[in-house]
């Protein structure tokens, strides 16, 4: 069953044609990493799916987005939602200036007036869910940058998932995080996926074979290979996608 | 392994854990034309040589098993480097069984005492499949080192026809032991060591699979 | 040996500053003693400014300072965080570098024309097209009827804090602006991808992670507020004496006033001295001004700034 689909999508920043006609099914409920040397693509396909690109005037987009049956591209929804239902987290942790608490309640405040016993509620589930609660519901005030790194990434994904969004999209989750904190992250990717759609952009191969369950190859803006992540790791019927993995890309 | 790696160390384990393989192979090879010259002559230095050389193959077993894992371990090999890893581990135990094969004729051989008591035709024929089971390994070996598909496929086939002529000689020994019950000493050891010879092919046959599976990622055992 | 030389200069920089600051502060109180000896605390209270009596009281023109740039902060932070807002996050590309650029040369106009501008083109439509307006249409209204009573000629306290406006809006929205700008791009994509409109994020996101930037430029401007003096003499009407709390009546600041009587201070009796004395009160508003922004700063950063 596919959460997304694209179909023949181009992306262009200015003239540079980035993403060349990419379809793709990206299934529901499974963790999906994109993998690829830098400049392949894989983070821009991911803010094609979250309209950040529309955020800069010279970057485009062409073809078709299709989430629950509606074609995202075709400017008829409302970005500010869609996003909402898309949730997102960065290469580096990004807490907003305020406290712990306060970085989950805000996304929470946006779309739903909630007493505050309820949003307490809310915010502890998200917490939870993010495996970060206990080790911070004593110091729920202070301010988010009070954290660790992994901590803060933590953070950042309870502060996605608090909206309850249908899809969530990791941009290089762990480049900032230390061995520890990327394992608890990526033990978390596999927890999450009971209730989301993920999305994964990594650099380390590893981490892509050991938390999805599908890994599409992109090289130079184009989908090379997508699979099941242990077909991908075994048997890619791709060579470029077993050079690429092997490390025999030069 | 045609195309090279980013890591030019991770070629040379790898060329290395191959290297290791094939001489693990030849010397296998040289036992089983030990056995065979051990049939003509049953020179109980040449046995004991056997002996001697089986201890070699254990040791070299282990040490290639060992440079399975360090390379798991330091490399994380994924896709084609993984089966060749796998397939290079597996391949090591393979041989050590051909070469425990070789040990149980060179019992026979010594249990047989004198090998004049051995009928000569049967003697010649026994040699015969010794001597396919030789080249059937040398085969194996040669395109395991090259990642020859094709030839591997003519492996299967030379295996065949080994398998035909273990029948042959067995329904040969059956109807000599009904025919002679006095000779039934004889024809069972001959019978342990033909069948051994026999399981040699079949173990270059396993090689050969994996030669497929290391390029094709697809698995052929038990597979008719 | 080279290490030696240029931490030996270096520090001999400081304790240069530090001197000549010090140096400053005692020169101001050694002379303005006799006034402080003589008016005591009422010489802030007191809205007596009487030369020839030899009877000095501070009060008027520094209300003067203190209301003039009040006003223009009221006046110049929204402005400027519009600007700033408008130069970051909401005008076209083309149009960013020359508007921001426009708007720092306006920093580089002299005060002085500030002024002359102000008193001979500004203030006449100003009198015409504002005052007049304002006045009717509060005439009826309590408090506001007094705030903006009195003739509508266009110079007074009013103007001048319009005229401060103009003159800080270029620090505080340039400062903004490059505050704004070091704002981390995946922050405020963080925000977008919550869902947020832009005015969420620069109000919840951006606003809260520059605060101490900002603060910082609102008290640079602030700071050349307190201090100016030749625009603010050139409108602000140069009364030393107050009648009502109107926004338009004409009134004096403490620059203006030292700007004009220290040149024919008479070295006898206190006139000279009492001049010294509003620099030192000048010289403390500033301090106070700085102060309370460092502790404001120290306080968002425990709060949690960036």
């Amino acid at each position: 069953m596919s959460k997304l689909t694209t179909r023949d999508l181009n992306f262009y920043y200015g003239d540079f044609h980035a993403l060349k006609s990419i379809s793709l099914e990206i299934p529901e409920k499974k963790v999906t990493a994109f993998i690829g040397p830098s400049g392949c693509g894989k983070s821009t396909l991911l803010r094609t799916f979250n309209q950040m690109f529309a955020l800069y005037p010279d970057q485009r987009a062409t073809g078709e987005v299709i989430m629950n049956g509606v074609n995202l591209l075709s400017g008829k929804q409302d970005v500010s939602l869609l996003r909402a239902k898309i949730g997102m987290v960065f290469q580096k942790p990004t807490p907003f200036p305020m406290s712990i608490y306060d970085n989950i309640a805000f996304g929470i405040k946006l779309y739903e007036q909630l007493p505050r016993s309820e949003l307490d509620l809310r915010v502890e589930s998200a917490l939870t869910r993010a495996a970060l609660w206990h080790e911070v519901k004593d110091k729920l005030n202070q301010s988010g940058y009070s954290l660790s790194g992994g901590q803060q990434q933590r953070l950042c994904i309870a502060r996605g998932i608090a909206i309850e969004p249908e899809i969530l999209l990791l941009d290089e989750p762990c480049s900032a995080l230390d061995p520890i904190s990327t394992t608890k992250i990526e033990e978390l990717i596999t927890e999450l996926k009971k209730d989301y759609t993920v999305v994964i952009v990594t650099h380390n191969m590893q981490q892509a074979a050991r938390c999805s369950d599908f890994t599409a190859y992109m090289y130079l803006g184009e989908l090379i290979e997508f699979g099941k992540t242990q077909k991908i790791f075994v048997k890619p019927d791709r060579k470029e996608t077993e050079d690429y993995i092997t490390g025999r890309f030069g | 392994m045609s195309d090279k790696h980013l890591s030019t160390y991770f070629d040379l384990d790898l060329k290395q854990l191959l290297d290791k393989l094939i001489f693990m192979g030849h010397e296998v090879e040289q036992q089983v034309q030990r056995i065979l010259s051990a049939l003509n002559n049953a020179d109980e230095s040449l046995i004991e040589e056997i002996f001697q050389t089986e201890q070699r193959i254990d040791a070299l077993e282990v040490e290639i098993d060992q440079g399975c894992s360090q390379l798991i371990v330091m490399r994380q090999p994924v896709a084609r480097d993984l089966r060749f890893v796998l397939a290079v581990s597996k391949a090591v135990a393979i041989l050590e069984r051909a070469a425990d094969e070789t040990i149980r004729i060179a019992k026979r051989i010594r249990h047989l005492g004198e090998t004049d008591s051995i009928d000569p035709i049967d003697k010649k024929n026994i040699v015969h499949l010794g001597e396919m089971s030789g080249v059937i390994l040398k085969h194996a070996l040669d395109a395991f080192a090259n990642m020859d598909v094709k030839n591997a496929s003519e492996i299967m086939l030379e295996d065949k026809a080994i398998n035909l002529e273990f029948y042959n000689l067995r329904d040969g020994f059956m109807k000599a032991m009904k025919e002679n019950p006095d000779t039934i000493n004889v024809y069972l050891d001959l019978l342990v060591i033909v069948k051994a010879l026999e399981r040699v092919g079949d173990y270059a046959k396993k090689i050969a699979e994996f030669i497929v599976y290391v390029v094709h990622g697809t698995d052929l055992r038990h597979q008719q | 040996m080279g290490n030696w030389i240029l931490g030996g200069l270096s520090m001999a920089a400081a304790i240069f500053t530090l001197a000549a600051l010090c140096g400053v502060i005692i020169m101001l109180g050694i002379q303005a003693w006799p006034s402080i000896t003589e008016f005591g605390f009422s010489f802030i209270t007191n809205s007596v400014w009487d030369p020839p009596n030899n009877v000095f009281g501070a009060f008027v023109p520094i209300y003067g300072t203190l209301i003039t740039s009040t006003i223009a902060l009221i006046i110049a932070i929204p402005v400027s965080f519009g600007i700033a807002l408008f130069l970051t996050e909401l005008a076209p590309a083309w149009l960013r570098r020359p508007l921001g650029t426009a708007i720092e040369l306006l920093a580089a106009i002299p005060s002085i024309v500030y002024g002359m501008w102000g008193l001979l083109f500004f203030s006449p439509i100003f009198a015409k097209y504002v005052q007049t307006p304002l006045m009717n249409w509060t005439a009826d209204i309590p408090f506001l009827n007094h705030l903006f009573a009195g003739a509508p000629i266009g110079i007074g306290l009013f103007t001048a804090g319009i005229i401060l406006a103009i003159m800080i809006i270029p620090y505080i929205a340039s400062v903004m602006r490059d505050v704004f700008e070091v704002v981390p791009p995946l922050l405020k994509e963080s925000a977008y991808g919550l869902g947020c409109t832009t005015w969420e994020v620069i109000w919840s996101v951006v606003l809260p992670y520059t605060k101490a930037g900002a603060i910082g430029g609102i008290m640079l401007g602030l700071g050349r507020a307190l201090g100016e003096t030749m625009a603010v003499t050139f409108v602000i009407g140069n009364s030393n004496i107050l009648d009502g709390y109107s926004l338009f009546s004409m009134g004096n600041s403490i620059t203006s006033v030292l700007a004009n009587e220290f040149p024919e201070a008479s070295l006898t009796g206190f006139h000279q001295s009492a001049l010294m004395e509003l620099g030192l009160i000048l010289f403390f508003i500033t301090c106070v001004v700085l102060s309370l922004s460092k502790v404001m700063l120290l306080r968002i950063k425990k709060m949690g700034g960036p």
